[in-house]
C-alpha cells in the first residue's frame, strides 16, 4: 500500500465539508498549507478536488479572473463544464450570482439527490460580528436555533435566492461557503433561512 | 458454565481459516496446479470469468483453487481483484459477425450460409461416467491428440467470417427493430452506477452478462416452462474469439490489444402484434468464455424483460435484475450465519409481550 | 507498442501512482462518488441516496456499505471502534477491524469514549456519542417499507409521495391481531417530519438514541447500494399511535451479571446445565468499564 499525501488532504478536508453540511452555520476550517493559501484560487481548488472527478460536471458564475477558472477546475479534476441548469456543482466564484442559483437543478421527488451543491467563495466568514448578521438558522443539525454571521463579500440577496430555490423540500440545492482564508461554512436545503430585517 | 467468554473472536477466526486451508493440504494427492486448472477445467474456468466479470483465466484458475472449487466464493475472489485495478478506459465496440468462429450453430434453419460447425462440444456424448482414473502418461496423451488431428480430413480452412442468421431474416423484414430510445444511446456502466428500476437495455444486458448462471438458468427455465411466453428458437449461437479494440495511448489510433473468447446467443421469439405488423423479435445473450446455458438464459430473459408487462418473475425487470448478482446473493445468504441475537432478543420480548397479551385477553373471555 | 509494454515503460519511469493500492484501499474516483453521496444524505436527512457501491474483499451482506463510508471519511489521526451486536470481540467486528487497520493504519480501542469513529452492525453504544464522534451503520436493507412493498420502483414513489399509508396499515393490522406492533428490530421512524426511514436493525431500545442526538449517523447499505443520513439536532420519531405508543424492550427485573446494570440493553444466555437465564450487558465495551470501576 502507498500512502498519498494528497489523498490524505482530500480526506481531510472532506471531513470539514462533512462537518460543515452536518452542522449548518457552523464555521469549519480546511487544512490548508501555507503554499496553497497563496495561490490563486488555492483553497477553492483544495475544497473542489476532494469531491470532483470526471464523473460530475461544474459551472462558473463570475467574470473577470473568474473566466480562467473552469480551465484550471477541469485541468485539477478531469470534471466537465457544462450549463448551470445542468451542472452537479455551480461555483459562484466571486460571491454574486445574479440569481443565477435559481437556475441550478434541484433534483425530481423520486430523485432529490440530482441536484446540485452550490460552492460560493466569499471574502470572509466571519463567526461572532452579530451586528452584521442577516439571517438565523433552524432545522437539521442546529441545536434550537442559529445566528448566521456576516459573510462578508456574499452579494446582499444570495440568501434570499438560496431560501427560494429551496422553498420546496426535498427538492433544492445544497450550500458550501469558503472564504481565502481556508473557513467553510454549509448550508444544506433542509435548514430554514429566516432573514432578519435589517 | 458460570460466566460466557466473549473475548477470543480474533484468534478464533485465526484458527478458522487455517482449519480451511488444512482441508486442501491434509490429502496424499498431488497439489493442484494454476495451468492444470486453466487447461483442463476450462469450462469451471469460464464460468468464475464470467461471474467474476474478469477476463482473466490464471486468476480464475488461481480463484478456483482457492475457493477449493466454490465457483461462487472464486467469482467473489476475482470481483475484488478487480476493484482494485486501475479503470484505463473503455474498448470499441465489434460486431460479433468479427467473431472468429469456434462453434457456430442455429436451430432456425436446417442449414444457414457457412454450415453449422459443431465445434467443440459434450452436447453428443453419452452421459456415461468414465471410470478411468490412472494417470495418463504424456505419451499417451499425445498420442491421443494425435489420433483427434490426424483423423481430421484436410477440411478447407474456416471462412474469416460468418454472416449473422438474423441479418438474413433482417433482409426479409421479418425482425422487429429494437425500440432505441435516447437513453440507450451511450452504454451504461453500471459498475459506476447502481441500477435504477425501470433501467436502459445496456445496464440489463451488463448486469446479466456478470450475473450467476444457475440464477439466470432458474428464471430462463420458468419462463421456458410457461411462467412467460417467450416461446424461443435458437437463431444463432457462437463461440468463439471476439478482437479486444482499444485506442492507443499515445497515438489516439483504435488497435487489437488482444481477443476475448466469448458465448453468444441470438434467440428468435415468437411474433406478436405489438410489433410494427408481424416480426420477429430478438433476445441477446453475451457472455465470457464458453458458457452456452448462460448465453441462452441470458437471451431468453433480455426478451422476457423486454416484453415486459407479465405476471410472472422472469417478465419483471426489476425482479430478475435484483437477484442474479451470485456475489450479491451468496454474500447476503451467508450474512444470516452472523450474529443476530440482538435482533433475535428484540424479536423475543415482542413474542413474550404478545403471549402476556393473549393471555390476559383469554382469561378476561373465561 | 501494446497496452501493456506502455504500462511496464510507465512503472518504470516512476509514474505508478495510478497503479498502487490507495490509502484506505479504495480508489479516488469511488471515495469522491461516496463522499457527493453521504453529503447529499445529510443534506436530506432519512432519503436513501443511490451510489455504485464498489466490491471489497469482504462479502456483500457482511458491511461493504458501512465499510465504503468509513473507508471514505477516515483519516490516519481517526480512533476507530467496531462493534457488531454491541460487541468488540465478535467475528464480523474482528474481521472489519483488521482489515480497516491493514489499509489505513489508524489506532483500533474498545472504548466508546476513546474512538472519534465507530463503525457498528445492529446496536448503538450505551454511551451517549459526542458531537467528535460519528457512527456508521451497517444496513442489509435500507428500505423501511419492504415489509409492504417489494418493488424498489414502487417504494421510491411511495417515498416520494410521501404516501406512507400502507406502512401504517402494516402497524395498525399488528394491532388487530396482536394487540401490540410488533416490530422488534428495522423499526421505522420518521425524520425531520418527512421521511420514513429504516434505523437498521437496531432494537427499540436503541431508537431514542437517534432523535436530537449530539453526533452525525451515517447509513450504508453495500448490496443495495444505498447511503443515507440523521444528522445531529434532528427528530427521529418512531410511528406509533396515540393509544398505541411505541414501547423499548422490558428488562424489568433483570440485570448483567457481570456488572450489575440494570438500564443497558441485554443478551440473553441460557446456561445448558441449569437450564437457567442469564443476562449480559450486549455492550461488551461499556459493561467492561462498569467492571474496571
Amino acid at each position: 500500500m502507498r500512502i498519498s499525501s494528497d489523498e490524505i488532504t482530500a480526506q481531510r478536508v472532506f471531513r470539514q465539508i462533512l462537518q460543515a453540511m452536518s452542522r449548518p452555520g457552523r464555521i469549519c476550517t480546511l487544512p490548508v498549507s501555507p503554499p496553497a493559501l497563496r495561490k490563486p484560487w488555492g483553497v477553492l481548488l483544495l475544497l473542489l478536488e476532494s469531491l470532483l472527478d470526471h464523473e460530475v460536471s461544474i459551472a462558473v458564475i463570475g467574470g473577470g479572473e473568474a473566466e480562467r477558472l473552469p480551465a484550471r477546475i477541469t485541468e485539477r479534476t478531469q470534471c466537465r463544464v457544462a450549463d448551470v441548469g445542468q451542472a452537479d456543482f455551480v461555483i459562484v466564484a466571486d460571491g454574486e450570482s445574479r440569481g443565477e442559483v435559481l437556475r441550478a437543478k434541484r433534483g425530481t421527488l423520486q430523485y432529490p439527490d440530482a441536484s446540485a451543491t452550490i460552492v460560493f467563495r466569499v471574502r470572509s466568514l466571519v463567526s461572532t460580528d452579530r451586528a452584521r448578521s442577516r439571517a438565523i438558522l433552524k432545522g437539521p443539525g442546529i441545536r434550537d436555533e442559529l445566528m448566521l454571521g456576516a459573510i462578508r463579500g456574499l452579494a446582499a440577496r444570495e440568501l434570499d435566492w438560496l431560501r427560494e430555490a429551496n422553498a420546496d423540500f426535498p427538492l433544492g440545492v445544497d450550500a458550501v461557503f469558503v472564504d481565502d482564508a481556508g473557513r467553510i461554512l454549509g448550508i444544506p436545503r433542509s435548514t430554514d433561512i429566516l432573514m432578519m430585517e435589517s | 458454565m458460570g460466566y460466557v467468554a466473549v473475548k477470543g473472536g480474533a484468534e478464533a477466526i485465526e484458527n478458522a481459516c487455517r482449519a480451511f486451508l488444512f482441508e486442501g493440504l491434509k490429502g496424499d494427492a498431488a497439489p493442484l496446479s494454476i495451468e492444470q486448472i486453466r487447461d483442463q477445467l476450462f469450462l469451471l474456468v469460464d464460468r468464475v470469468m464470467g461471474e467474476g466479470s474478469l477476463y482473466a483465466p490464471e486468476l480464475a484458475a488461481m480463484a478456483i483453487r482457492q475457493a477449493a472449487g466454490d465457483t461462487l466464493e472464486a467469482a467473489f475472489l476475482l470481483r475484488a481483484y478487480r476493484t482494485t485495478q486501475p479503470r484505463l478506459g473503455y474498448s470499441i465496440a465489434r460486431p460479433s459477425s468479427r467473431m472468429r468462429v469456434v462453434r457456430r450453430i442455429s436451430a432456425a434453419f436446417k442449414d444457414v450460409p457457412g454450415g453449422q460447425i459443431l465445434g467443440p462440444t459434450n452436447d453428443y456424448t453419452l452421459r456415461l461416467l468414465n471410470f478411468e482414473t490412472g494417470e495418463r502418461s504424456k505419451i499417451h496423451r499425445m498420442k491421443l491428440v494425435n489420433e483427434i488431428l490426424g483423423g481430421a480430413k484436410s477440411a478447407e480452412p474456416l471462412p474469416e467470417e460468418f454472416p449473422k442468421v438474423i441479418e438474413i431474416l433482417r433482409r426479409e423484414n421479418l425482425i422487429a427493430e429494437a425500440n432505441r430510445s435516447a437513453r440507450d444511446k451511450t452504454p451504461c456502466d453500471v459498475t459506476k452506477d447502481s441500477l435504477l428500476f425501470p433501467v436502459p437495455r445496456s445496464a440489463a444486458l451488463q448486469a446479466m452478462a456478470r450475473g450467476e448462471t444457475g440464477g439466470l438458468l432458474l428464471l430462463a427455465y420458468s419462463n421456458m416452462r410457461g411462467y412467460g411466453n417467450i416461446h424461443p428458437t435458437i437463431g444463432e449461437l457462437r463461440v468463439g474469439y471476439m478482437p479486444l479494440c482499444v485506442r492507443h495511448p499515445v497515438s489516439g489510433e483504435p488497435y487489437t490489444a488482444g481477443e476475448v473468447m466469448v458465448t453468444e446467443a441470438e434467440i428468435l421469439a415468437r411474433f406478436t402484434e405489438k410489433t410494427d405488423g408481424p416480426r420477429f423479435t430478438i433476445g441477446y445473450g453475451l457472455c465470457f468464455g464458453h458458457n452456452e446455458v448462460k448465453a441462452i438464459s441470458m437471451a431468453i430473459l433480455d426478451r422476457s424483460i423486454q416484453a415486459g408487462g407479465g405476471a410472472s418473475p422472469s417478465e419483471d425487470g426489476e425482479f430478475v435484475l435484483s437477484h442474479i448478482d451470485g456475489i450479491e446473493s451468496m454474500g447476503f445468504c451467508n450474512h444470516w450465519k452472523l450474529p443476530h441475537y440482538v435482533d433475535f432478543q428484540s424479536d423475543l420480548d415482542r413474542l413474550r409481550r404478545a403471549k402476556e397479551i393473549h393471555e390476559s385477553r383469554r382469561v378476561d373471555q373465561r | 507498442m501494446n497496452l501493456g509494454e506502455w504500462i511496464s515503460v510507465n512503472s518504470r519511469s516512476g509514474r505508478r501512482g495510478r497503479l498502487d493500492y490507495n490509502f484506505a484501499f479504495l480508489d479516488d474516483v469511488s471515495k469522491r462518488e461516496v463522499r457527493r453521496k453521504i453529503l447529499k444524505a445529510v443534506a436530506i436527512p432519512g432519503y436513501q441516496v443511490p451510489f455504485a457501491s464498489r466490491e471489497l474483499p469482504v462479502a456483500r451482506g457482511w458491511g461493504t456499505g458501512g465499510l465504503q463510508v468509513t473507508l471514505s471519511i477516515i483519516l490516519p489521526e481517526d480512533v476507530l471502534k467496531v462493534i457488531d451486536q454491541g460487541c468488540d470481540g465478535s467475528v464480523n467486528a474482528v474481521n472489519i477491524k483488521r482489515f480497516v487497520n491493514t489499509v489505513t493504519g489508524v489506532k483500533t480501542t474498545t472504548d466508546a469514549r476513546e474512538a472519534t469513529l465507530i463503525q457498528t452492525r445492529h446496536r448503538i453504544p450505551e454511551e451517549p456519542m459526542t458531537e467528535d464522534q460519528i457512527l456508521v451503520l451497517q444496513v442489509p436493507y435500507p428500505e423501511a417499507l419492504r415489509e409492504v412493498e417489494p418493488s424498489e420502483a414502487v417504494t421510491r414513489r411511495m417515498h416520494a409521495e410521501a404516501d406512507y399509508s400502507r406502512m401504517w396499515l402494516f402497524l395498525y393490522e399488528d394491532i388487530v391481531k396482536f394487540d401490540e406492533i410488533t416490530i422488534g428490530y428495522r423499526y421505522p421512524v420518521t425524520v425531520n417530519g418527512h421521511y420514513v426511514m429504516d434505523p437498521s436493525p437496531i432494537p427499540r431500545w436503541d431508537i431514542p438514541k437517534l432523535h436530537m442526538a449530539e453526533t452525525l449517523f451515517l447509513f450504508g447499505a453495500g448490496r443495495e447500494k444505498r447511503i443515507y443520513a440523521v444528522p445531529p439536532h434532528t427528530p427521529v420519531e418512531p410511528l406509533e399511535f396515540e393509544d398505541y405508543r411505541f414501547r423499548v424492550e422490558d428488562f424489568r427485573g433483570k440485570a448483567c451479571e457481570r456488572c450489575g446494570a440494570t438500564d443497558t440493553y441485554l443478551d440473553e444466555i441460557i446456561d445448558d446445565i441449569s437450564g437457567k437465564r442469564l443476562y449480559f450487558c450486549s455492550d461488551t465495551g461499556y459493561c467492561d468499564k462498569r467492571c474496571r470501576r
